[in-house]
């Protein structure tokens, strides 16, 4: 078993393409959140870009470290960031929810750290056993992994990202041979689960995904957002309003327009131009990611790939389809877009992970 | 690895619907959300434009503007700190805050509208909230015009008043570009002159953010005043009819001959025109509206009354005209007359002996002018006040005018399927029985005589803009010069002579021709009427005086309308 440690093998499309989004994030952010007579330095864009910064250097850091290192690393990992997540629950909460741990000036999300352990975790399990031969009671294990945090984020409370962990399983189950038919009983046994899942659901949650179904049944309450968001889109038109200059974002129509709504800011002041750029990098690094996954002789980078590569997808479809009104309004991050330290750092982690795989894998 | 492939078709979906839907919202449905964004950002504040004022002949106020100071708030952005705020109005409007609250939630604006928090507020208090507005979120000092009647009652009916449009109106109008919070004349030449008073709202377009503050202006229309309506009337005549008038009931008007321009009109009891102006009239409004009195009818137009002797005029024309009397004829007053078989009284029972048409216009001789009457029939009577403008409106320029009725024999024959009998003709020679006039009916009647047979379309307009409106005397009813001539001199000698019934209306050094008249009117006392015109021998005004209930004509209105010429007279009108 030979491998290729060179440096060739660095996938530059790969690195490059984060950078791009991350550049149209930049002057999003610096739209959106803009105040007059406010020095660059001082911009949230600025900020952004420190934490980018944070990322780029972790990449480097990554992709030098053998992977199948992180083996070791998986369940330490997971434990730590469960207890995080309990942590986050005793925190005072901000916008109403527990989601931030503060750290001497910085806050991060736990949560953002939960989907790449979880991966970590799955990846070690799925790769160690192989289905044929799974006792079934051992069978559980790979659900109850995900379950943990699942309801942990569930609590703070932070839906949108405690449903994102199930495509990420799905799809890491779906490649260790778990046959497709149980996958959609599963998944219908969880529709009909679901009403009695909604009535625990806080009051908001519940407004928003009634909203989801009919946004002009509160137009100034919850389905304000999808409407402003909406809107914004769609004036943007083909070439956009141009850099600062669209009045849903300038006039603060759209809400939580520098996190989780910043597409509508890009397909605003961008245009159909800019929101087809981003999701064409997005693809660039979706495909680039699954075909790592597919050319990875060893289960273990295999599936990997193929959990951040699902992780990432899974947010930008399930972020750009909700301000476009396609899916109910969930607090998902735009990945390298949106505005937040954690998100950033662990978009690029994820990012590094699979600059190393291709790096590292093993050449027969 | 043939699941990645899949689970990479299946992202490639993803990104494709996603894809699609961006084309579909950027590209076909453009128009739609730009639209919606424009909407979202753009509000028109509505510029209230002033109306135009209403002026007397010598150009002061009847109607003007003045700006006023109202208190209002935005809802979205002061309903939560309502109480707060309303703490520390409450001191400076002199309020209960707890009123103000619930002003506050009462109301129901429509979008972007402002609620109405106080009205008409004064500069003082506007100027103490202006300092405290960082305090007040969401609340604000709006200013606009208001519409004021310096002469408040006295010119009230004539003037009229504009006020909100009601809900009736406002569908009926908006065509012609009216908002619904645009002020319409409701009465009088307000009314009347609608179309050139109305200024034009102007609209300031802004641009605003989600929390409805202004970023910066986008456009402007400029609110276009009114024109201003100069009428033809005296200010001052006014405001002497008004003092005149006051505690009766009842209406004078008074008229130029020149063109037939009204000098004065004034009804009593009257109203404050102010009290429409603004919330606070309320009260007073309601009294007008349905209290006792029906101060806001404008008797001179609206009022309809049994004219009493002063119709004796157009007997006294029918006949003559017929033949059946020349001035010279001579008919005898035994204080009793009998057709067929009833017996008609003069009001003087001692009789008045044998009489020519002066005197006995001097007397106001009812024996003579049931003979003369009867003689000359009820189609010629009717004819004759038709000619001179009863049964019909004068086409004066206010709104509502009543038409008065005279009857005729086709009517009773429709109306009771009887005949016309001579005892009706006898009453209506004297002015009883179903006739029904106005007071302005009877001035226009009066004026014809004096000018020679002129019927005047009376009217109130002088200029519009600067721009002489006035109309030319209309409808003239052609009639032998003598005819005019005997009934002046009757007229004359009601005033003049030492018996006439219309003595009391002398002005020392100043010839007056006049007639009164008292109508029956049922068991109370009955109306008053003085009916004139000066100089007697070239007339320049005429007047009508009528009292409702106000007694006997020669009592009552000739005293009134001698007040009313010594002031004329004093002010150079005659």
């Amino acid at each position: 078993m030979k491998k290729n440690i060179g440096f060739r093998q660095f996938d530059k499309v790969l690195f490059f393409a984060p950078l791009g989004i991350f550049l149209i994030g930049f002057l999003s952010i610096y739209s959106a959140s803009f105040q007059s007579r406010q020095a660059l330095g001082e911009t949230l864009a600025m900020r952004q870009v420190i934490w980018m910064g944070i990322g780029v250097l972790l990449v480097f850091l990554v992709v030098r470290v053998d992977y199948f290192r992180l083996q070791d690393l998986a369940w330490p990992c997971y434990a730590a960031s469960v207890l995080l997540l309990i942590l986050v629950l005793f925190m005072p909460a901000r916008l109403g929810a527990h989601r931030w741990i503060g750290l001497g000036g910085f806050n991060f999300q736990p949560s953002e750290i939960a989907k790449l352990s979880v991966i970590l975790v799955l990846a070690n399990f799925f790769s160690r056993n192989r289905v044929e031969y799974l006792p079934k009671e051992r069978l559980v294990i790979p659900f109850l992994v995900v379950a943990a945090p699942f309801f942990l984020v569930l609590k703070e409370p932070d839906l949108g990202t405690a449903l994102s962990l199930l495509p990420i399983l799905f799809s890491m189950l779906y490649l260790w041979g778990f046959r497709a038919k149980v996958m959609l009983w599963m998944g219908l046994a969880a529709a009909l689960v679901s009403p009695v899942l909604f009535l625990f659901l806080k009051e908001y949650q519940k407004a928003r995904l009634l909203v989801f179904v009919n946004p002009n049944a509160d137009p100034l309450g919850a389905g304000y957002t999808i409407i402003q968001s909406k809107i914004a889109i769609g004036s943007g038109g083909v070439f956009g309003k141009g850099f600062m200059s669209g009045p849903q974002n300038q006039l603060h129509f759209i809400p939580e327009r520098h996190t989780d709504f910043i597409f509508a800011v890009v397909a605003e002041e961008g245009g159909l131009v800019a929101s087809l750029i981003v999701l064409a990098l997005f693809w660039l690094i979706v495909h680039r990611g699954y075909r790592i996954a597919a050319q990875i002789p060893d289960r273990l980078g295999s599936q990997l790939a193929c959990g951040v590569t699902t992780m990432l997808a899974v947010q930008v479809i399930v972020n750009i389809g909700m301000t476009m009104g396609l899916f109910p309004v969930v607090g998902v991050p735009l990945p390298l877009v949106s505005y937040g330290g954690t998100s950033v750092v662990m978009t690029m982690l994820a990012i590094g992970l699979l600059l190393n795989l291709k790096i590292h894998r093993p050449l027969f | 690895m043939k699941r990645v492939r899949r689970l990479s078709w299946f992202a490639l979906a993803g990104f494709l619907v996603l894809a699609a839907n961006l084309v579909r919202m950027q590209v076909f449905q453009n128009e739609f959300y730009r639209l919606r964004s424009e909407k979202n950002r753009i509000r028109v504040i509505y510029l209230e434009s002033a109306r135009g004022r209403i002026l007397d002949r010598s150009g002061s106020a009847l109607a003007d503007n003045r700006l006023s100071f109202n208190c209002s708030a935005i809802d979205r952005e002061a309903r939560p700190f309502v109480e707060k705020s309303s703490a520390i109005l409450a001191p400076i409007l002199g309020e209960d805050a707890g009123a103000l609250e619930k002003r506050f939630y009462g109301s129901r604006p429509g979008a972007f509208q402002t609620i109405l928090i106080a009205e008409d507020i004064g500069v003082e208090k506007a100027v103490a909230i202006e300092e405290r507005l960082d305090l007040l979120p969401g609340f604000m000092i709006e200013t606009r015009p208001q519409r004021e009647y310096p002469h408040g009652s006295a010119a009230a009916h004539l003037v009229g008043y504009a006020g909100p449009m009601t809900d009736r109106e406002a569908d009926a109008v908006e065509l012609y570009g009216y908002s619904y919070s645009d002020w319409v004349g409701q009465e009088g030449v307000e009314k009347s002159y609608e179309s050139y008073l109305r200024g034009f709202s102007g609209g300031l377009q802004i641009e605003v953010d989600n929390r409805g503050r202004m970023v910066r202006a986008l456009g402007v229309r400029e609110p276009q005043a009114g024109k201003d309506v100069q009428l033809t009337v005296d200010a001052k005549l006014q405001v002497f009819l008004g003092r005149l008038l006051e505690s009766r009931k009842g209406s004078v008007i008074v008229m130029e001959l020149a063109g037939g321009g009204i000098l004065a009109m004034d009804s009593a009891p009257s109203f404050d025109p102010n009290s429409f102006a603004s919330k606070r009239g309320r009260k007073e409004v309601r009294r007008y509206l349905y209290g006792e009195g029906s101060p806001m009818v404008n008797r001179g137009i609206r009022g309809q009354y049994p004219p009493g002797s002063i119709f004796k005029i157009v007997t006294a024309l029918a006949a003559l005209e017929r033949g059946r009397i020349t001035p010279q004829t001579r008919i005898s007053c035994a204080g009793e007359w009998v057709l067929g078989g009833n017996s008609f009284h003069c009001w003087n029972s001692a009789g008045h002996g044998p009489q020519a048409l002066t005197e006995a216009f001097a007397h106001s001789c009812n024996i003579y002018f049931y003979n003369a009457g009867v003689s000359a029939g009820i189609d010629a009577i009717f004819q004759k006040s038709v000619e001179l403008g009863f049964a019909r409106r004068t086409q004066i320029d206010l709104p509502e005018e009543k038409k008065g009725f005279v009857p005729s024999r086709e009517w009773k024959k429709k109306r009771f399927r009887e005949p016309w009998y001579e005892g009706e003709t006898a009453n209506l020679a004297i002015g009883q029985g179903y006739l029904q006039i106005t007071p302005l009916q009877a001035l226009v009647m009066v004026a014809a005589v004096a000018a020679d047979g002129h019927v005047f379309k009376p009217h109130v307009i002088d200029k519009i803009d600067g721009i002489r409106v006035a109309p030319e005397r209309s409808r003239t009813v052609v009639y032998p010069a003598r005819g005019w001539e005997a009934v002046r001199r009757g007229l004359e000698e009601v005033v003049s002579s030492p018996t006439g019934t219309g003595r009391l209306a002398r002005v020392p050094g100043l010839e007056i021709a006049g007639k009164t008249g008292t109508a029956q009117s049922g068991q109370d006392k009955p109306h008053a009427w003085f009916v004139g015109y000066a100089p007697a021998k070239n007339p320049k005004v005429a007047l009508v005086v009528f009292l409702e209930h106000g007694g006997r004509g020669g009592v009552s209105a000739a005293g009134l309308a001698s007040s009313v010429f010594k002031w004329l007279s004093e002010s150079a009108y005659l």
